[in-house]
């Protein structure tokens, strides 16, 4: 439901509506202690004009391992868990989100010179990290055949994101008579892996290394062709496929 | 909280060395938290090399008094013993760190062949810097390696890719004895092929006879190994030109798992070679066994307050009481949980993001209740043992009046992490 009737927190100077427009949570804005005035960004920058911290330095590189470390001594944390930078331009004194495997945090440089408001924002840390804990999921794997192709043969690679279940032995044998009907079932190895990143870069970057791991195992691989395919479970669920074969040279 | 404000007492007497800290204070904020609030009287039960303690502990706020009858072990004339002997095994290994007067063909020289050439100084670069491949491949036949051409076909494609790289081929970068006169230097550098190799990515050309062959085999095994070992920024590669074998993932789980080759399955021309062979093979081994054991001492280093009770304890001697079999397959049920990249287990700090990512999964119920055993190459001196006893008092203090450990997950993820050094 669409809170349209509460007050909008507003820059006390234009006017404009504090907060970022990206996916983020806490949302803390930039408060003058003298003045009690909350202002957006723009307005901050424009008032501590050229006194501006840097985002990078060892100034910075000390306050992020200060407060890292006593955000995780707090939260029952490690730090490698967790990455953090200073930015000079943001729309609160923190922003904190839930990533596949950690925590991602970004500071207002300003707070560099403000310990008292860094405590608050560790305790705000803390506590959002009490409400948003990570679930870590164990990954899998499962491999019904890791043989070299030949042409009278076939693999199928499948990736699943981690917080998903890998299909059953039924899936797969269900899945095949949809992906390769004219296959023997015993010609068709399946190789599935649930995904350590749900998406993003670094999803790609895993699946692009398993593949090419593969492929420099295999002899000829330049004859070696893989093709999307679509295939469901038992239960319906629509999953993406790729179909290696190997083709005679053209 | 400083150092001093802290008392910890085993067996009636303050450990009280721990107080002189130089250079960089200890980080005492998990204890601020944890310690100062602490209450009661803790019992603690863990196996130091198979011998059960049993330890009391009893906090009053920053005060802990710590009971056990733990008995320590005489870890000095073991690592001196130990030292000896691999030092031994390096020099019957003949094996250099740094290795200098090694000659190499650059890309551009590869580009221009036509085959490939005897041991010529003239189209060599000796020591030069930058990327460099350790060509591994088996002769065609006993006079020239590659006569039709097709070794370096391969090598010229690799080398149109990487334009500055040198590349060091056994019959072009070393005199052949029947070839050329200067047999001295081949007899001095045909022992430090593993020497040359460490130094560089390998190259593998592969064919059907290839694995049989000792001297192959060998440099397969030890371009899998370099390729899995942590050489921080220099890090070494294994690419197969052609193809590679079918078997990847067993030869890399085999080679992890330091299982030594089939030697007499292995053909060789010269049977001389073959005990150096397996001298060279045995030394390098402990590249791992090393690299395992520092794996463990990170964790070891991010405890709370290690700073100030174990600052004495220098753990890279734990290497020689490792049992690395048993370590590495206990401890890689673990972390191919988190990552399947086998030779990940080796990069800086993997073990300490395991035990993170532990603690924060459904995996760790598997760990909670089970009775912790460490090896007494980790944990040889009573304060170490002591320091422990307070940890897990402290895990335990936190949990109190539940059955699971919901509060310090990670300091206690990172303890059964450390239990898996056998």
């Amino acid at each position: 439901m669409l809170n349209f009737w509460k007050k909008r927190d507003r820059c006390s100077r234009c006017g404009k509506t504090l907060g970022s427009s990206r996916k983020i949570t806490g949302r803390t804005p930039i408060t003058l202690e003298q003045t009690g005035e909350r202002l957006c960004a723009d307005c901050a920058l424009r008032e501590v004009g050229g006194l501006l911290p840097e985002e990078s330095g060892p100034e910075v590189n000390s306050f992020l391992d200060e407060t890292i470390k006593s955000i995780c001594v707090k939260a029952d944390l490690d730090e490698t868990l967790i990455t953090a930078r200073c930015k000079v331009v943001l729309g609160s004194d923190v922003e904190i989100q839930r990533t596949a495997r950690g925590y991602d945090i970004t500071f207002y440089a300003l707070l560099l010179h403000n310990p008292e408001q860094t405590k608050k924002v560790v305790d705000y840390v803390v506590g959002w990290i009490a409400q948003n804990p990570l679930s870590i999921n164990p990954l899998s794997e499962k491999i019904s055949g890791d043989t070299a192709l030949t042409q009278s043969n076939a693999v199928v690679f499948l990736f699943i994101p981690a917080s998903r279940p890998l299909p059953s032995d039924e899936d797969l044998d269900f899945m095949t008579t949809q992906i390769l009907p004219d296959f023997p079932r015993d010609k068709v190895g399946w190789l599935v892996y649930s995904q350590p990143h749900d998406s993003g870069p670094e999803n790609h970057k895993f699946i692009g290394d398993t593949l090419s791991r593969w492929q420099s195992r295999q002899s000829n691989p330049e004859s070696i062709k893989l093709l999307p395919k679509k295939a469901h479970t038992q239960a319906g669920r629509e999953l993406i496929c790729l179909v290696g074969r190997k083709f005679p040279p053209s | 909280m400083t150092p001093n404000e802290i008392c910890l007492r085993l067996n009636g007497h303050e450990l009280s060395q721990f107080v002189t800290v130089v250079g960089t204070p200890p980080d005492l904020r998990f204890f601020e938290d944890n310690l100062r609030t602490a209450r009661g009287k803790h019992t603690v039960n863990f196996s130091v090399g198979g011998r059960y303690i049993r330890n009391r502990v009893s906090f009053r706020g920053p005060h802990v008094d710590i009971w056990n009858d733990f008995e320590p072990f005489a870890i000095s004339e073991f690592i001196d013993a130990e030292r000896k002997r691999v030092a031994a095994e390096q020099e019957k290994a003949r094996f250099l760190d740094a290795i200098e007067g090694v000659f190499y063909l650059n890309a551009k020289t590869i580009l221009n062949l036509e085959l490939l050439p005897t041991f010529d100084k003239s189209i060599l670069s000796k020591d030069p810097q930058g990327t460099k491949f350790f060509v591994s491949h088996r002769w065609q036949s006993p006079d020239h390696p590659d006569p039709k051409g097709e070794h370096l076909a391969l090598l010229k494609q690799h080398a149109s890719g990487h334009p500055t790289a040198h590349y060091w081929v056994d019959y072009s970068c070393l005199p052949q004895p029947r070839l050329v006169s200067d047999s001295k230097m081949f007899d001095r550098t045909l022992p430090k092929l593993t020497s040359i190799q460490s130094g560089a990515s390998t190259l593998v050309i592969m064919d059907d006879q290839y694995l049989d062959r000792l001297w192959c085999h060998v440099e397969h095994y030890i371009g899998v190994l370099f390729s899995q070992a942590n050489f921080g920024e220099k890090r070494r590669t294994i690419e197969y030109l052609g193809h590679g074998p079918a078997d990847a993932r067993e030869l890399a789980e085999s080679v992890q798992m330091l299982r030594e080759p089939e030697w007499g399955r292995l053909r060789v021309t010269k049977e001389s070679d073959i005990p150096f062979i397996q001298e060279n093979w045995r030394f390098l081994t402990n590249i791992l066994k090393f690299q395992l054991v520092d794996r463990f001492v990170e964790v070891f280093r991010t405890l709370p307050g290690k700073d100030l009770y174990c600052a004495s304890g220098h753990f890279p001697q734990s290497v020689f009481g490792l049992s690395y079999p048993d370590s590495l397959g206990r401890i890689s049920s673990v972390f191919r949980k988190f990552d399947w990249r086998t030779e990940a287990i080796y990069e800086e700090n993997s073990l300490v993001r395991t035990a993170a990512l532990l603690a924060h999964s459904d995996e760790f119920k598997k760990y909670e209740k089970r009775e912790l055993r460490f090896s007494k190459y980790l944990f040889h001196e009573q304060r170490q043992v002591a320091y422990l006893a307070m940890l897990l008092a402290l895990v335990r203090h936190a949990n109190r009046f539940r059955f699971r450990v919901k509060y310090l997950r990670t300091l206690y993820a990172k303890i059964v992490i450390m239990s898996m050094f056998c």
